[in-house]
């Protein structure tokens, strides 16, 4: 194994390693946040941190406006008619106050994503690049597509095709906005409840727009709700000094009937939406990719100092990860794992972290590309499961438990990690070898050693966490296993785990082997993560997601063809061909590097 | 090539070894081959995953019934087709008829332990090194045990009580029974049930069910696993000639499957028809769960010549020495919205053989043992008028959490053992 002598501090990291790292990774976040800034002379921050109780829980207006917009337009920020981008909070308060002034600045925003040609035809407009509409171009078409609507919801949902789907995708754009509009969100108070007089029983439940204005109505006048009407109407009259003094008259209104921290959770979930640190970390992962892939193109001598350095770069990405994850968890008050969201955060950040470990072994770079792809891969996952709406939701009763959420959940989740982990190393160990000469034997050992130690790994953490399942269920329901097709999903992985340990020890299985049984580890692991899930709502089709679905196939498809690489006999390996087969120039390389590794 | 200490023996020359004395030996080596293993975790992994896709057509208990607990299992090349079609957009129409003949999991089962006991016989030597496979394996098994036990012992059923109410019965929900009851005083009812199975096999048979203690002959014209009920139109026949039967007709439902996210039970029903001992005409009859699973209950009045009789199709009912008393059903949901958040039954349990009177809480992730038995949080009726609990009794449940704790001890000390192993070689 390869040692560094020279190198001092904390593993092995030079401390002109932190500093370079330290200063990159800070230059790039800080210019990342800052991009997403957008100066207003509505003081929309503080705006945004306003908190409404949706979905039951208090969030704020931001986290709102980001959702909605996130599931009409697939943006969390929009252009306005200027083509200037402008924040989600900006728009939230144009529709919100669009019944109130006659400028019609909300209808006049391209917001509606339409990409069917024959929608488009529908709504009467000319494909255009973006894809978006506002709701002006098309108001004059309303009732053709409200027909042709509820002509297409009458299909049953497995027969839909194309069209059918993405207008009633558009259908329930235009209903969302229809309801920010009339301030009749679903489930959503707007008004927090008066402190609770003599002789009257407390309710933590939130007054509706609607609530409101009929108690206004009825004589009941309630402070608040004239505070946010007076604060909507200086909005709409276009008076941002109004505005900013009718926001802190709000805020005090507030301060007295919500206790302080339930307040500064909420503003610090709208702190939590502004710097968006799940972006940030996906980014800089991607950032720390190539800075390996980079070190890689150097010689040997070099090699490792580089390396270490992107090290160090890893760990801080990583913990930017632990950042936003442990916010997460405070926000919450749960566990780390408690939706499909949720679990693609959690695996990036074990992934990365198991990346940071391998690397601290390793020393060349392959840690840090597991924990760059992983973690790169997992958060690009997870941007995608989020667009669906609040990644935050209250929990069905059932998982009500942050006891069995933090033992079951988690230690499964790590078990896919493990998994994962043990996957993309194979992924690697089969890229070097064969489309790269540099792969030594004894550096290809060493990869499939730590394969192996993480196979072991992922073998204990999903048998584990399968078991708790089981007892979670017996604790629940009275029924340790019961064959349905999530656990049976977690069964499939602990099987698959013990095949490639058992197959190793058994001789039937080297280096190669290891690393082609650990890429087709990966199929299984994601069918347990989305197929099954895929599977049970496959039954009724408006619940199954095409994208997913296909992503899953293109998934298996791209590892059975990693894997067929894999069993390329070994004279097609790059790597471990003798070296007098490799020209010239590429075996002095293989040279320097062999001798560079000996020292 | 690497190996970890307890099976480099394995890839020693045999030389190393003592010479094998014996056929038995021999042939148990043979069985002890860790190729045999790899190859069992294969079959075991393709039929799990097959297991899980049948689960899109068919009931759970049924698929384990087939695939898990059965020796030999013909596997539909349907279910390929399927799995195509929902992932890789193959045509519907594109089907393969038959279906390939798989070992089940009994046999699978029975092979691996075959393989592992042979394993520990021939090769695994007692050591501290080895403690931890020991351990893995011996937990292992514990668990296939406690999953026997589970599968031949643990009954489930469910106890349904509305606010207020008190009942000492539990009922299957996945079998029937036909009874006939009749008053005796205000206190005792006398019961004559007909179980669900001896329905089925008669409506198959056509042959009538004739028992002298039964006041009258059963002969099962129809008989449904899933049902449905509708009102009966102004221009159609009666469907009976008396009961319920002559306002509703009866149509067949599609039995339910495993991956149903509504997670609903099958609802039976049968058309019988009834004759009296002296063989008078009682009529055609409907009978199904869905008279009976209503706020109120519907029983039939029947009249023979062994007195009135009240006829109804239930659920398999058990009676028990203790009562529940339902006194108040909680169903919680998150402000301002309809999630629910928690269901919570307060009730008192009453014991008098074993003087037990006490009042306590079911609630979600918090059940309550009582005689042997688990009461879990199960459902809400509708409108939250009251709560159903689910009654497992199940007496390998301890089973589970032990060797749980087994193999995840065995799994610690191995991979620990390899762990510290390779830091020292790091280092």
């Amino acid at each position: 194994m390869s040692q560094v002598p020279d190198a001092k501090g904390f593993p092995g990291i030079p401390l002109a390693g932190w500093l370079v790292s330290g200063a990159v990774v800070g230059a790039l976040s800080f210019m990342i946040v800052a991009m997403s800034y957008r100066s207003s002379s509505y003081e929309l921050e503080k705006f945004g941190q306003l908190p409404i109780q949706s979905g039951g829980r208090l969030k704020p207006f931001d986290t709102l406006a980001r959702t909605s917009l996130q599931v009409i337009t697939h943006r969390t920020e929009f252009s306005d008619t200027e083509g200037r981008t402008r924040p989600a909070t900006e728009w939230l308060l144009d529709v919100m106050t669009s019944r109130l002034s006659d400028k019609g600045r909300a209808e006049n925003l391209k917001i509606f994503r339409v990409e069917n040609d024959q929608v488009l035809r529908l709504l009467g407009v000319e494909r255009r690049q973006g894809l978006r509409y506002s709701i002006s171009e098309f108001r004059e078409r309303m009732g053709d597509i409200e027909k042709a609507a509820s002509e297409a919801a009458k299909v049953d949902p497995a027969r839909r095709d194309v069209y059918q789907r993405q207008l009633l995708e558009l259908t329930r754009h235009l209903e969302l906005y229809i309801q920010i509009a009339t301030l009749s969100i679903p489930e959503t108070g707007f008004i927090p409840p008066e402190p609770a007089g003599e002789g009257e029983t407390a309710t933590d439940r939130w007054m509706s727009f609607q609530e409101a204005m009929v108690a206004t109505r009825e004589g009941r006048t309630n402070p608040t709700t004239e505070a946010f009407g007076r604060l909507l109407l200086a909005y709409a009259s276009q008076k941002p000094a109004d505005f900013n003094k009718q926001l802190g008259i709000y805020q005090d209104l507030l301060k007295e009937r919500i206790p302080e921290p339930a307040l500064a959770k909420v503003q610090m979930e709208q702190a939590y939406n502004a710097v968006n640190p799940i972006y940030l970390a996906c980014v800089l992962y991607l950032c720390v990719l190539l800075a390996t892939l980079a070190g890689w193109m150097f010689g040997a001598k070099e090699l490792i100092t580089l390396q270490r350095s992107v090290l160090a770069a890893t760990i801080m990405v990583a913990c930017i990860h632990t950042v936003a994850l442990l916010m997460r968890m405070y926000l919450q008050g749960r566990p780390p794992v408690t939706n499909l969201y949720s679990s693609a955060v959690f695996i990036g950040w074990g992934c990365a972290w198991l990346g940071v470990v391998i690397e601290l072994l390793d020393k060349r770079g392959a840690g840090n590309a597991i924990a760059a792809v992983t973690g790169f891969l997992s958060l690009l996952i997870a941007q995608f499961l989020g667009a669906s709406g609040d990644t935050l939701e209250m929990l069905q009763a059932v998982l009500d438990t942050n006891f069995w959420l933090a033992t079951h959940v988690t230690c499964i989740t790590l078990g896919y990690t493990a998994s994962f982990v043990a996957g993309f190393l194979g992924i690697g160990y089969v890229l070097w070898g064969v489309c790269t000469p540099w792969m030594s034997a004894e550096s290809g050992k060493a990869l499939i050693k730590k394969t192996y130690g993480v196979v072991c790994f992922a073998t204990l953490l999903s048998f584990v966490g399968t078991v708790l399942g089981g007892i979670w269920a017996d604790q629940s329901w009275g029924r340790f296993w019961g064959w349905d097709p999530k656990e049976n999903g977690a069964l499939l992985i602990v099987l698959w785990n013990a095949l490639i340990l058992h197959a190793r020890w058994g001789g039937m299985v080297r280096d190669r082997g290891v690393a082609v049984l650990a890429i087709l580890g990966n199929m299984i692991t994601a069918w347990s993560w989305f197929g099954t899930n895929q599977l049970s709502v496959g039954l009724h089709a408006y619940g199954f997601d095409q994208t997913l679905a296909r992503s899953l196939v293109i998934t298996w498809i791209a590892h059975l063809g990693l894997a067929g690489v894999g069993m390329l006999p070994a004279s097609c390996w790059w790597s471990l061909r003798p070296k007098t087969e490799t020209a010239g120039a590429l075996a002095s390389a293989k040279l320097k590097l062999a001798t560079g590794r000996k020292r | 090539m690497s190996q970890t200490p307890l099976h480099a023996e394995i890839e020693r020359p045999p030389a190393n070894r003592k010479p094998a004395p014996g056929a038995a030996l021999a042939t148990l080596k043979i069985l002890a081959s860790l190729k045999i293993t790899v190859v069992l975790f294969a079959l075991s992994i393709i039929l799990v995953f097959y297991g899980t896709l049948a689960q899109k057509e068919q009931d759970i208990w049924d698929v384990v019934n087939e695939y898990f607990w059965s020796w030999c299992v013909f596997i539909p090349n349907r279910l390929t087709t399927m799995f195509l079609q929902i992932f890789f957009g193959m045509p519907t129409s594109f089907n393969i008829p038959g279906s390939i003949p798989f070992p089940g999991g009994k046999l699978i089962f029975w092979a691996i332990a075959v393989n592992l006991i042979s394993a520990h016989a021939t090769r695994l030597r007692v050591s501290w090194e080895r403690s931890g496979v020991l351990l893995i394996h011996g937990g292992l098994i514990l668990m296939m045990l406690g999953e026997f036990l589970t599968r031949e012992f643990a009954v489930e059923n469910t106890m349904t009580l509305i606010t207020g109410g008190k009942s000492s019965f539990v009922e299957s929900n996945r079998h029937v029974e036909l009874a006939f009851l009749q008053p005796k005083d205000s206190a005792t009812d006398h019961v004559l049930v007909v179980p669900g199975p001896m329905l089925e096999a008669a409506a198959k048979s056509g042959k009538p069910i004739d028992d002298p203690r039964l006041p009258c002959t059963v002969t099962v014209k129809q008989y449904y696993h899933n049902c449905d009920l509708k009102d009966r139109l102004k221009d159609e026949p009666p469907y009976t000639t008396h009961g319920e039967g002559r306002d509703l007709t009866m149509l067949e439902r599609p039995r339910i499957n495993g991956v149903d996210p509504d997670q609903k039970v099958n609802m039976p029903g049968a058309l019988v028809q009834l004759t009296d001992r002296d063989g008078a005409d009682l009529g055609t009859w409907l009978v199904s769960i869905w008279l009976q699973q209503t706020r109120t209950p519907r029983p039939q009045k029947l009249t023979t010549k062994a007195g009135d009789q009240l006829v109804s199709l239930r659920f398999q009912r058990t009676y028990k020495p203790y009562t529940i008393t339902l006194e108040e059903f909680r169903h919680e949901v998150y402000p301002g919205t309809t999630k629910p958040r928690n269901f919570q039954s307060d009730i008192r349990l009453e014991d008098p053989e074993i003087g037990v009177d006490r009042p306590t809480t079911i609630r979600m992730n918090e059940p309550m043992r009582h005689r042997g038995e688990t009461f879990y949080q199960h459902q809400a009726l509708a409108g939250d008028s009251g709560s159903v609990l689910q009654v497992v009794r199940n007496p390998g449940w301890l089973l589970p959490y032990l060797s749980c704790a087994v193999v995840s001890l065995g799994m610690l000390i191995h991979f620990g053992i390899n762990l510290s192993r390779y830091l020292r070689r790091m280092a």
